[in-house]
C-alpha cells in the first residue's frame, strides 16, 4: 500500500537471519507505555476521527509498546493513508485513517479503556454508526 | 442490528473490554449489537465480508499477525467499517 518492500516489527523480528532483510517501521516507543499512561491527544481537523469526536484534543488511555519508527513517521500520511491525531508532547503519530474508505481508524491507544456505560467513547460509537444496516 | 467481529487472541476475558466499549457505543447510537471474538489463528475460517464491522484488538504479538494483516487488508478493500486499537 505504501509501497516499501520489507517493513517489519520490532516486536515480531526474525533474529534467524544474518543479513537484516526486513527494515523496523514499528520500533518501541521511546516512552514505553506498557502498563497503560494517559496522554493528550490532537486531533487532525477534518478527520473522521475529529468528527465523531467532536472536539481537537483528547485525553487517551495508552499501553502500546511500540509505534512507528520516529524517523519515519510521514508514512502515516501517504498511500491513501492520512494523519488522524497525533501526541501533543512528543509530536508522534497516534492516530491514521484511509479517506477512501466508510470508516478505517486505527489508534496507538486503546479507546476502550476510557469507555463506560454512560460514556461511550466516539471511536466505537463511529465504528457502530457506520456499520449498521 | 450490528454485526461486529473482535480480533484478538487470550479469548473472551481478554476481549472484554473491547466487547462492553461496542456494547456501550451500540446502546448510545440505539442498535442491537452482535458481537463475535475471532482469535487470530482461527481468522482463515472468518470472511469479513460477513460482518458489519471488524475491531482488531490490543494485544500483540498476534498468534498469527500474517491472517491479522490480511484482514486489515480485506476490509479495507471491502469497504467494512474497522476500528484498530
Amino acid at each position: 500500500m505504501l509501497g516499501l518492500t520489507g517493513a517489519a516489527h520490532t516486536e515480531y523480528a526474525d533474529d534467524s537471519h544474518d543479513e537484516p532483510a526486513e527494515r523496523p517501521i514499528i520500533t518501541p516507543l521511546a516512552c514505553s507505555l506498557r502498563g497503560g499512561v494517559d496522554i493528550e491527544v490532537v486531533l487532525t481537523p477534518g478527520t473522521v476521527l475529529a468528527e465523531w469526536c467532536g472536539t481537537d484534543r483528547v485525553v487517551e488511555r495508552a499501553t502500546c509498546g511500540y509505534g512507528l519508527d520516529p524517523a519515519r513517521q510521514h508514512v502515516a500520511d501517504d498511500g491513501g493513508l492520512r494523519i488522524a491525531a497525533h501526541e501533543a508532547d512528543s509530536g508522534e503519530v497516534r492516530a491514521v485513517e484511509r479517506a477512501d474508505h466508510p470508516y478505517f481508524v486505527a489508534t496507538l491507544y486503546q479507546p476502550q479503556l476510557r469507555s463506560a456505560p454512560a460514556r461511550a467513547h466516539p471511536v466505537f460509537v463511529g465504528l457502530v454508526h457506520s456499520a449498521t444496516r | 442490528m450490528s454485526r461486529i467481529a473482535v480480533v484478538m487472541d487470550g479469548g473472551p476475558e481478554r476481549a472484554e473490554t473491547t466487547v462492553d466499549a461496542l456494547g456501550h457505543a451500540a446502546a448510545h447510537v440505539g442498535v442491537g449489537l452482535d458481537t463475535t471474538v475471532v482469535a487470530t489463528d482461527h481468522l482463515h475460517r472468518f470472511d469479513v465480508a460477513g460482518a458489519d464491522g471488524v475491531v482488531i484488538g490490543p494485544g500483540s504479538p498476534y498468534r498469527r499477525m500474517d491472517l491479522v494483516l490480511e484482514t486489515i487488508r480485506s476490509a479495507r478493500e471491502k469497504g467494512v467499517p474497522l476500528v484498530g486499537t
